[in-house]
């Protein structure tokens, strides 16, 4: 007997992600799915981009996602803004199913804008949906000018690319140019953005874009 | 990159359309895997043959259809499969303007079963 199925094999975690993008919205909450390499500054620009969108008036909440430890969530509770630790034992990215279990303890609705700070890795975490609106990444450029061609499908996904410690930009061998052609090449309509957060170049064009987001 | 936990959203759906059909063997399934799933045919394979084993799937084979990218440029509406998976470029118009409309795909299609 044959029998026609046709459904999507990561159908349990897209129904979640949607279930997350349905509650998410009803409580008028923007949600950036903040993705990069571990090391690349995702944190940092996180507590950058943190700082300046509070004294803006906006309301910011951060679920931070790590295989193991609380580090990144102590560094966000400093801000004074609400935060929840996930840890993955193991898993290499967040799934719909792991946030769906945080939301609640999120006060959804004082909030403005959800950053979910993914695992850092280059490669899973643009495979699993979260609900979130958009995905964010992050790519120091100690990592090299050569990412985007070796890890084409998070350049593909993210609606924007922060290139991150552009204050070492003279010490080293990273080609701008190039690493932002071979971005544009994979993703046309990629927004580009550079910052330091040591010296805060940058992090103000890229905060005024966020708010212009909502 | 995730085969091994992919394999067995297969297995577990297959095994409840066999059943829900009033059938008690699986022999095939079949699954469409495009080339941005990130997903490694050779690997699903060797995780569905491991985890079958002792299920009603444990004599199937796993059938993967790959679906190629298909591009759709919006500049000129050229309908075309990109020269590499991740360079999209319109061939007829140059633009760097392109749509993916093909490729993403992980879905079951069909199981044979008795």
């Amino acid at each position: 007997m044959n029998i026609q199925v046709v459904s999507k094999i990561l159908e349990a975690n897209d129904r979640l992600a949607d279930s997350n993008a349905r509650k998410l919205k009803a409580a008028g909450v923007y949600t950036i799915n903040l993705m990069g390499a571990p090391g690349a500054g995702k944190t940092s620009v996180l507590e950058a981009v943190i700082t300046q969108l509070k004294s803006g008036g906006l309301r910011v909440g951060v679920i931070e996602g790590d295989i193991t430890g609380s580090e990144d969530a102590q560094r966000i509770a400093t801000l004074n803004v609400p935060v929840v630790q996930i840890n993955t034992g193991g898993a290499c990215h967040l799934d719909a199913n792991m946030i769906n279990e945080v939301l609640d303890s999120m006060p959804l609705d004082s909030l403005d804008m959800l950053i979910i700070e993914n695992v850092g890795n280059l490669v899973c975490p643009a495979e699993f949906k979260v609900g979130e609106d958009i995905k964010l990444m992050v790519l120091s450029v100690t990592e090299g000018d050569d990412k985007p061609l070796k890890y084409p499908l998070m350049f593909r996904e993210s609606a924007a690319l922060v290139f991150n410690k552009i204050d070492l930009l003279p010490y080293i061998n990273f080609n701008m140019d190039r690493a932002q052609k071979d971005a544009m090449t994979i993703h046309h309509e990629i927004r580009i953005f550079k910052t330091s957060c040591k010296t805060r170049d940058g992090v103000e064009e890229l905060c005024a874009w966020l708010k212009g987001l909502r | 990159m995730h085969e091994l936990y992919i394999a067995q959203s297969i297995l577990d759906s297959a095994v409840s359309h066999c059943l829900e059909s009033g059938c008690s063997r699986i022999e095939s399934v079949t699954v469409q895997v495009g080339v941005y799933s990130g997903v490694m045919s050779e690997a699903l394979n060797f995780a569905f043959d491991v985890i079958k084993v002792g299920t009603i799937a444990e004599t199937a084979s796993l059938i993967t259809e790959k679906v190629a990218p298909q591009c759709v440029c919006k500049n000129c509406a050229q309908i075309f499969e990109p020269a590499d998976r991740f360079i999209l470029i319109c061939p007829e118009c140059q633009s760097m303007d392109v749509s993916l409309t093909k490729g993403f795909e992980l879905q079951m299609l069909c199981l044979e079963a008795i």
